[in-house]
């Protein structure tokens, strides 16, 4: 029955185990590292959240700004609104027993305006921070490149010890990228198998009720829900789909909405081959049924009204103001039209379709963590592709490899097709992805296979010039309709993320984006 | 048999679920120490999601096609099938889930136009900042937006909201028509429908020479909400139902430029009809358990005393009796709140398996509204005691924790409402993308949704994606 626990649950209500509790979760993949300023992963986001403290947040409830480490009371705005005198709150420690202080927080600054620091995040603060100076131990003054009307807005960075580095060209692969020191609730350090966590109690800022916790990568997914129901582990960030109606009526688990938006792609590879033809890309987004793929590898319901996954035409959800909804997504195969796109960009069939002689062969990659959420989508893709005529090799890519070498565009000779997916928060700038590579400029840092389109380029910068909000939203609305007829990608579906906890974890709140905002809160009770 | 029309995935999940985690657990569980009942005996009886494991009780519903829309949350469907006081309730519904989305468009519009402010935003401006606020309640902001708009056309629309101002909230004398919806007459028939409107509704000039922005009108959606509203009167009094019941229903949900004058009229409505009898129909598929509970939260609404308000009504309201077991020194305990939620659903369920002496694959379903009704009162008593991080904590859950058929698209809204308040649209987007085949207006509020989203995305200075 549905939440029995619950009668369990009154009697304890407030028997806390603390300690005595490791708490352990499965999250899609390790993270490729605990340095924040050079986090590429939702599952470094998540972790950084537990390391360190940002220097401002939004609460995850009712969205305030605050800070767990600036006294509010006494931030001054100074310099006619360009900057802003902040005063550290008493008493907080780092992981390692350091005091922190002012020198800290302008030495993330430092290191974020430093151009030595090859870090995309730091890039992003560059545009808008000018200096920082240490006053007193306590007191740091921000000066922002002008006046904004919400400068807090532009404080949300994780703060980094001074004491761990010894210049301000902080580089991402050093021991504190394993083993990171913080002051966020939780330290501890990332080992091959897990990360491990463990309450950060020697601080004012932070008394977190749980004592421990352990990030493992998550298996498959029958393994997951199956450990999850035996009371193995904890929880589980990432629940596939077709495992969540049934977890929805169990009485020992809890499914949690996860607010992100999420959305899954094939990239095609625009340099190689027939795929240099725009032709035979319209003619494989043709030849994939999406319907069928939805049904088969997300467990989709036609009757759910509350379906996760929907499909998209362009790279952004279609709840968001950036969905150009006169663009229509191909949700089944047209042979038709396919076969006659084939022919005009002169491939041949005979059984498979030929291209300047030779049988065309597409190399499919998949980002690995996501078989975990979508059962067999790589093999579905690939059989889909085979009965269209095309010959297929498939194979599953790491997570490291994937952010290491897929994101980067570094496999643009391996493969002709990847599949992956991008999470945003608030801002849905795409222009990284679209964008021409340039690593001088910072552009097209997530661009995977190096596409380069001149048109699409104007309307990224049409997009980043705009001077009013209808500006930026037509520009993404014309590269949504460039973008779905010139197809560097091939647009699934977004898909919610639900999470499920074991019922003795207590007093959740999941933060959107960074999910363990809110972790001081949660508890582990005895009952379920 | 409306059951044969609930959604066969959930019904059959549940079944499925059932038979993977085994009676045995169940069993076990049952063992476990007993504790005191959180609802004694005849309490429970007197809760509709008790009375609905009876199959003559149900029979007033079943096969009705409104109520059976209702149940499979196809409100579309149960706007049109609806019938009787079915009607007056579901008219009812849907004029407090449009003032829901009026208030969601008001907060939008007023952060863009003030706190989320661009160099672009010219004069025009303060008469859509003008409407926001006086829907808001920011009389004195509203009337310096309104005195200086410039525009010869949006002054023009503008005049019908200054009695608003001048009397300092809006009355029933007050008639304000909307300038793009096509209002239909307020016929007996509960199948008028507006006719679609396009969106945005007309363009103001920017500071950019040349360049224009598209907007909507709040207007719009005060309209239709008041249409709902008129038309539930109608039907109320066709149906010789009190059509103060209206004013009951909607208390919770109304926008705070009629909070004045609702209050005005609250004692003597309480008055009257803390003796009537409630229609079964205020109840079916709703957030009061028992007729008290609704009296309860309409007199929580204009409440100053909201403790005393709970004990007040904690002997006959079952939500305030449980509620008021959650307050620790004057505040309202999330976890309690949680706790007690949980076991009045579990109560309900051991109850209608008792009472009927067998179990029924959708007794959970109905049960699951129990929990839900704790929630939502206990969101509103967090406001009322301006515990306003708990509220949001407690609306997290509820959304979490509801079945697909006791999601409750007015609480939904008005979680949204209260999300774009906080300067947070995401959610309030989704919420109104997935609703919009069931409230086509939702795109009116949708709008200033999108806008507020790409201002504050554009200004977050964090990077984008990550995957």
């Amino acid at each position: 029955m549905k939440k029995s626990w619950m009668l369990g649950g009154l009697l304890l209500t407030s028997a806390v185990l603390g300690t005595a509790v490791e708490v352990q979760f499965y999250d899609e993949s390790l993270p490729i590292t605990l340095n924040p300023l050079f986090a590429t992963t939702m599952v470094d986001n998540r972790a950084h959240e537990l390391y360190f403290d940002r220097l401002y947040y939004n609460n995850p409830t009712d969205n305030s700004l605050t800070s767990r480490l600036i006294d509010e009371s006494q931030t001054k705005i100074e310099d006619a609104g360009k900057s802003l005198r902040l005063t550290i709150k008493d008493g907080i420690n780092w992981h390692n027993g350091k005091k922190f202080t002012a020198n800290d927080i302008c030495f993330t600054i430092d290191a974020m305006l430093n151009v030595r620091t090859p870090s995309p995040i730091a890039h992003y603060y560059r545009e808008h921070l000018a200096s920082c100076t240490v006053e007193k131990s306590n007191v740091a003054k921000v000066t922002f490149k002008r006046v904004y009307h919400n400068p807090r807005e532009r404080l949300k960075f994780f703060v980094l010890p001074k004491s761990e580095f010894s210049s301000t060209a902080v580089q991402p692969d050093t021991e504190f990228a394993n083993q990171p020191v913080g002051t966020g609730p939780m330290k501890g350090r990332m080992g091959t198998l897990a990360a491990r966590f463990e309450a950060h109690t020697k601080t004012s800022h932070h008394s977190p009720k749980i004592g421990a916790m352990k990030m493992s990568q998550a298996q498959d997914p029958a393994v997951q829900i199956s450990t999850l129901r035996n009371g193995a582990m904890h929880g589980i960030v990432s629940v596939p789909p077709i495992y969540r109606p049934e977890l929805q009526t169990e009485s020992e688990v809890q499914l949690r909405s996860y607010d992100l938006r999420s959305w899954w792609f094939i990239a095609l590879n625009t340099t190689s081959g027939p795929l240099a033809s725009k032709e035979v890309r319209q003619a494989l987004n043709y030849s994939l049924d999406r319907s069928e793929l939805r049904e088969k590898s997300i467990g989709f319901d036609k009757n759910d009204k509350e379906s996760p996954c929907e499909f998209i035409s362009g790279p952004f959800v279609q709840s968001s103001a950036y969905y150009n909804h006169e663009v229509p997504p191909v949700e089944f195969t047209d042979k038709r039209k396919a076969e006659a796109l084939l022919n005009a960009a002169g491939l041949e069939k005979n059984g498979l379709w030929f291209h300047e002689g030779k049988p065309v062969a597409l190399r499919i990659g998949m980002d690995a963590k996501l078989g975990k959420e979508a059962t067999d989508l790589l093999t579905q893709i690939a059989n889909q592709l085979s009965e269209a005529g095309f010959t297929t090799r498939i194979s599953k890519i790491s997570s490291d490899d994937w952010n290491r070498k897929a994101i980067t565009g570094q496999l643009t000779k391996e493969y002709d097709m990847l599949i992956g997916k991008w999470s945003f928060g608030i801002n849905e700038d795409v222009n990284d992805l679209f964008q021409t590579r340039s690593e001088t400029k910072f552009q097209g840092r997530h661009n995977i296979f190096n596409y380069s389109n001149p048109e699409v380029d104007s309307t990224l910068v049409e997009y980043e010039k705009a001077r009013t909000t209808d500006g930026a939203k037509n520009a993404y609305h014309k590269l949504h309709s460039q973008l779905a007829d010139d197809l560097p990608y091939l647009f699934l579906w977004k898909l919610d993320t639900k999470s499920a906890w074991r019922a003795e974890v207590k007093d959740i709140t999941i933060s959107p984006y960074y999910y363990f905002t809110d972790i001081n809160r949660w508890y582990v009770s005895k009952s379920k | 048999m409306m059951y044969g029309l609930v959604s066969s995935s959930l019904l059959f999940g549940w079944l499925g679920g059932l038979g993977c985690t085994g009676t045995s657990s169940n069993s076990e569980e049952v063992k476990e120490p007993t504790q005191a009942a959180l609802l004694p005996q005849e309490d429970l009886e007197r809760l509709w999601v008790f009375k609905a494991a009876d199959a003559e009780w149900r029979g007033t519903f079943e096969g009705n096609p409104g109520w059976t829309s209702l149940f499979n949350r196809d409100y579309e469907g149960a706007l049109s099938g609806a019938s009787g006081s079915g009607d007056v309730r579901m008219q009812s519904e849907f004029a407090s889930i449009y003032r829901q989305a009026t208030q969601m468009h008001s907060h939008a519009t007023n952060h863009i136009y003030d706190t989320d402010r661009q160099e672009e935003d010219g004069n025009d401006t303060l008469y859509l900042r003008g409407v926001a606020r006086t829907i808001l309640a920011d009389y004195e902001g509203a009337n310096s937006d309104f005195t200086v708009v410039e525009d010869e056309k949006l002054k023009g629309m503008s005049l019908q909201w200054k009695s608003v101002l001048e009397g300092k909230g809006w009355t029933t004398e007050h008639v304000l028509e909307g300038n793009f919806v096509n209002v239909p007459p307020l016929t007996s028939s509960a199948k008028a429908k507006f006719r679609p409107e396009s969106v945005p509704h007309f363009t103001i000039n920017t500071t950019v020479e040349g360049v224009t922005a598209g907007v909507t009108d709040g207007t719009e959606l005060w309209v239709r909400s008041r249409w709902h509203e008129a038309m539930a009167r109608e039907m109320a009094t066709q149906s010789g139902m009190d059509p103060r019941w209206v004013d009951v229903f909607m208390a919770p949900w109304v926008v705070p430029m009629e909070k004045a004058y609702a209050k005005e009229q609250s004692s003597s409505i309480l008055k009257s009809l803390k003796d009537q009898p409630l229609d079964e129909a205020w109840l079916f598929l709703s957030r009061n358990l028992v007729p008290e509970d609704a009296l309860f939260l309409y007199e929580l609404q204009f409440s100053e005393q909201p403790v005393e308000v709970l004990n007040t009504w904690s002997t006959t309201s079952v939500l305030a009796k449980i509620l008021s077991g959650c307050i620790l020194e004057g505040v309202l305990d999330v976890p309690k709140v949680l706790d007690a939620a949980g076991k009045l659903e579990l109560e309900v369920l051991e109850g209608m398996k008792v009472s009927q002496g067998k179990e029924e694959p959708f007794y959970p379903l109905f049960a699951d509204f129990a929990e839900q009704s704790v929630l939502i009162a206990g969101v509103m008593v967090a406001e009322k005691l301006g515990q306003r991080e708990d509220s949001g904590r407690l609306r997290l859950n509820a959304r979490d924790l509801a079945l697909q058929n006791s999601k409750d698209a007015l609480f939904l809204t008005s979680f949204a409402a209260w999300d774009v308040e906080n300067r947070y649209p995401l959610r309030a987007q989704d919420m109104v993308h997935k609703y919009s085949g069931d409230f086509p207006a939702f795109k009116v509020a949708g709008h200033p949704l999108g806008t507020l989203q790409i201002r504050l995305g554009r200004s977050a200075g964090v990077p984008g994606a990550a995957n």
